[in-house]
């Protein structure tokens, strides 16, 4: 299954358990590790997880389904995160995944990430990205583009993931 | 038990209940102010208990007795007050009249009022008024069941929950007979395999978590979650893991929704057809509480009925699923002599006719723990009247922690208490395979047993002169037997069995037996009478009742009083 | 107080029997050859007589009760059992698919019936079944004349049942909703 944590990572994650009072509260934390070390959190890293807090994985599944920050699936290189929330959705943020879709050769009809078969682009829709001032609102790993246009997009682009 | 020793010490009286006064509806009531939770340990009084004692049943979904309180579906709102108090003197605030004033939550709220609370999770405080019935309770119901079904599929004609569902009881109790969602639904993944016996509708399922807290909280098989988030939240097990302990069918009837149904029991017949009638599940010695549901001479499932003292409101899926053989095709439904059909009587008159002849010492009987007590009682009259001697068949397995018993007869303490057997069921077994071999004993008794299966080979019974078996399904020891007598099964008689801890219960009949089948009660009656030991009581109160006069350990107990709950005797 | 009526005697005429008969004979033969020239008096006169010509229902007549298929030609029914509850001859009988049985012709509706009978010789055309069906599937239609040679034969089975109901084209609940799922399944986008 090619499942394995590297020992200092564990080392890590084991010293980190010993800091809650519950074990059970270093979850999070475990999960944040694994996805960083990993790119995303796999079914192998939730088993691992559970087994690490004394939990079950069925637990561990329930939060890394609940956050948007966990990932079940790598994610690309270059993460587009297009806002859906109101003031963007009225200023046209659906074109605007739309054009990434379509220019990058992905499905606009399915839900969720999708990642490009290179694994350079990840393009999704995220909620309220708080710059509602400057909608339609897309963040390109950690760099926020306000009034976001056709043209700002195939900049992104052609920067190549 | 109830003949204490003259010089024990007077039961002392249980400690006076500590209540408080709070009203119901405006009605004063005294509540005591703790009350059992799920796990029978003291807890303060919930709104929703108080309501109860108060003959008020408040509607809930997530709520149950048996399970910790999670207070997620919001069902149980009810308006209540508090007696006001006034923030900078801290003194109750009086009315005109001079009683105390109710700071009661009045829609448009009020500042410094309480809002409406879940019932199963509020503790009542002295003073309290609760109104289960005002408008703004039923506002609060109206709008609860209105959100719960906005995602609702409504599909009842095909859902096996329909007839039994809290969620169409509710609304057709508490709702508002009309839908203002006009959106399209939100849908989600229908019939999923959960695990060997249980299929998941996600759409119908109302996230009330009952079943994902049972399995925590009272098996211990922390198998079932809740995954994805708002809309989309589904109930499901880790991927790849079946969720297949022991006790998942109690999911299904926990399920106050058709979300989790059983695959057994799926599109098999619908609920109000079914027949309901207290039995005892027959699986092993815990002898939990059912409620057999049939229709037209067909038992279609098992469902665990409460008893505290037994089962709580539980029962294992392998005892659960253990009725099919009932309705087998193969079941033996003639008296036959010498493998020719024959009547009743005949097979009777034949086969006393022989016993009363026999030689004293030369008949063997064996029975069986899963015959009821009054069986029992009356085979061990034959035994004693032709000096037979008797045993029955041990059958041992692996105990839970939960409720299946080591031991899967049902009634092997009726068994010990009648004197068919000993404290260790069996031992008796060798001596009389022994005893045929040797040529001492040529007549050989079975009730509902296959002794080749028990050290009685079919060699040995091949050397007997009479040999009569009496059972529900074919086996070798039937195949060998010069008379064969048609047996019930549970579901088909009445009687008593006496579980592992000594508590005897009754059961009653929910199908008619097979064929030319009777109650084997019934024609041990005739064959006492045939081989002249007497007349007995010819009902199943009778009989008890005629036992437990005879038994000490029964000392006290009558059929009348044993009541759905049962009594304990000594074992 | 009652009226005696005098019985008169029979005339020699009378009492001789054959001539009477004849008289009536020849009633008969009239009508016969009338019919043989395609003339008969009834048919003549008006709409004709039953059984030779069926009586014609109107509208909202409500017969016998049948199976209807939908517009794709699938069984509507379900099998909710709902007509054999509320069925007060207790003439409908339904056997539920069960766990192994064959799932329903169309999808999303998971379930219809392994066997539907109607004992025609309890039904009382009452129209409760039809006025319980959650899924318009049995409807009271113009037969009003069933007949048969055996009580056996008067039990009618699913496919008679389907066969003789016909088609209703209705609202397709189960479609829609797997219709409105299947769109859920794709992110709306504008068409551009």
């Amino acid at each position: 299954m090619g499942f394995s944590i590297p020992a200092g990572l564990e080392a890590e994650l084991d010293a980190l358990a010993t800091r809650y009072p519950q074990k059970r509260s270093a979850s999070l934390m475990f999960l944040h590790a694994l996805q960083e070390h990993f790119g995303c959190v796999s079914n192998e890293a939730v088993e691992w997880t559970a087994s690490k807090l004394g939990l079950q994985p069925i637990n561990v599944l329930e939060l890394v389904t609940f956050y948007p920050m966990f990932r079940q699936e790598k994610l690309g290189r270059t993460q587009v995160k297009v806002c859906r929330t109101l003031s963007c959705a009225m200023a046209g943020s659906a074109e605007i995944r739309s054009h990434f879709c379509t220019k990058l050769g992905l499905d606009a009809h399915r839900h969720g990430a999708q990642t490009t078969p290179d694994g350079k682009f990840t393009v999704e829709f995220v909620e309220c990205l708080a710059d509602c001032g400057n909608a339609p609102v897309v963040m390109v790993n950690d760099d926020l583009i306000g009034k976001c246009s056709a043209a700002d997009c195939d900049r992104v682009l052609s920067k190549g993931g | 038990m109830s003949n204490a020793a003259p010089n024990a010490p007077a039961p002392t009286a249980p400690p006076p209940v500590e209540t408080l006064r709070i009203k119901v509806d405006g009605r004063d009531i005294d509540v005591p102010k703790t009350m059992p939770d799920w796990q029978g340990r003291p807890q303060p009084t919930t709104m929703l208990q108080a309501c109860h004692l108060a003959g008020h049943e408040v509607p809930h979904y997530c709520y149950h007795p048996k399970l910790p309180v999670a207070g997620n579906c919001r069902m149980c709102l009810v308006e209540f007050g508090t007696p006001a108090m006034d923030m900078a003197t801290r003194k109750p605030i009086l009315n005109e009249d001079g009683s105390v004033k109710i700071a009661r939550s009045v829609l448009p709220y009020e500042p410094q009022t309480p809002r409406g609370a879940i019932a199963c999770a509020t503790p009542i405080s002295p003073g309290m008024e609760i109104y289960p019935s005002s408008p703004a309770t039923k506002q609060m119901r109206e709008s609860v069941l209105e959100s719960l079904l906005i995602n609702h599929p409504l599909d009842c004609p095909i859902c096996d929950q329909a007839g039994e569902c809290k969620l169409q009881e509710s609304s057709v109790q508490h709702g508002q007979g009309a839908s203002r969602f006009v959106e399209a639904k939100v849908h989600k993944p229908k019939a999923v395999d959960l695990g060997p016996r249980i299929v998941l509708d996600d759409e119908r399922c109302v996230l009330c978590t009952r079943c994902v807290r049972f399995t925590k909280d009272i098996v211990g098989d922390d198998a079932l979650g809740i995954v994805n988030r708002g809309s989309y939240n589904t109930i499901s097990a880790f991927p790849g893991k079946a969720f297949d302990n022991n006790y998942t069918l109690n999911t299904v009837d926990l399920c106050p929704v058709g979300a989790l149904t059983s695959k057994d029991f799926r599109f098999k017949m619908r609920v109000w057809f079914l027949k309901e009638t207290r039995g005892i599940c027959t699986s092993c010695a815990t002898g939990c509480n059912i409620t057999i549901g049939s229709r037209e001479e067909t038992v279609h499932r098992y469902e665990p009925r409460e008893n505290d003292a037994v089962n709580g409101t539980w029962m294992c899926d392998s005892g659960r699923l253990n009725y099919r053989w009932i309705g087998r095709a193969d079941r033996l439904r003639d008296v036959t002599a010498g493998g020719a059909k024959t009547t009743w009587k005949a097979a009777i008159d034949a086969i006393a006719g022989k016993l009363a002849s026999a030689p004293a010492g030369s008949v063997a009987i064996v029975a069986s723990a899963r015959q009821t007590t009054e069986e029992l009682y009356l085979v061990k009259k034959l035994a004693t009247r032709l000096g037979a001697p008797t045993d029955s068949v041990p059958r041992e397995g692996e105990a839970d922690k939960l409720l299946v018993s080591a031991d899967r007869n049902p009634n092997s303490n009726g068994a010990r208490l009648t004197g068919i057997s000993y404290t260790e069921a069996g031992i008796q077994l060798p001596r009389i395979a022994d005893g045929i071999r040797n040529g001492t004993i040529r007549s050989l008794v079975v009730f509902g047993e296959d002794v080749t299966q028990h050290g009685i080979g079919a060699d040995l019974l091949a050397k007997l002169e009479l040999l009569v078996a009496s059972d529900i399904l074919p086996n070798a020891t039937t195949a060998a037997a010069h008379h064969v007598l048609p047996g019930c099964a549970a579901a088909e008689k009445r009687g008593t069995f006496v579980n592992a801890k000594g508590r005897v219960q009754r059961f009653l009949k929910a199908v008619e037996p097979k064929g030319d089948a009777r109650p084997e009660a019934e024609f041990l009656l005739e064959l006492l009478a045939g081989v002249g030991a007497g007349q007995f009581p010819a009902t199943a109160e009778g009989l008890f009742n005629r036992m437990a006069g005879e038994i000490p350990a029964f000392a006290g107990v009558e059929w009348a009083r044993l009541g759905d709950a049962g009594a304990n005797v000594a074992v | 107080m009652t009226k005696v009526v005098d019985r008169k005697p029979l005339t020699f005429y009378e009492r001789t029997y054959l001539p009477t008969l004849l008289e009536g004979l020849k009633v008969t033969a009239r009508h016969f050859m009338r019919s043989v020239k395609g003339g008969n008096a009834a048919l003549a006169t008006g709409d004709g007589y039953y059984p030779e010509v069926p009586w014609k229902v109107s509208e909202g007549y409500r017969g016998a009760p049948y199976l209807v298929k939908d517009q794709e030609g699938n069984t509507k029914c379900v099998s909710c059992q709902l007509c054999e509850f509320v069925c007060p001859p207790k003439a409908i009988r339904i056997t539920p698919p069960g766990p192994e049985g064959v799932p329903a012709d169309r999808p999303n509706a998971e379930k219809m019936p392994r066997e539907f009978e109607i004992n025609m010789l309890r039904c009382i055309f009452c129209g409760l079944c039809q006025e319980v069906c959650p899924e318009e599937a049995i409807f009271l239609q113009q037969h009003y004349s069933l007949t048969g040679l055996t009580r056996e034969e008067m039990v009618y089975d699913k496919e008679r049942l389907l066969q003789l109901g016909g088609v209703h084209a209705g609202i397709q609940k189960w479609k829609h909703k797997l219709e409105e799922a299947r769109e859920q399944e794709s992110f709306p986008v504008k068409a551009d």
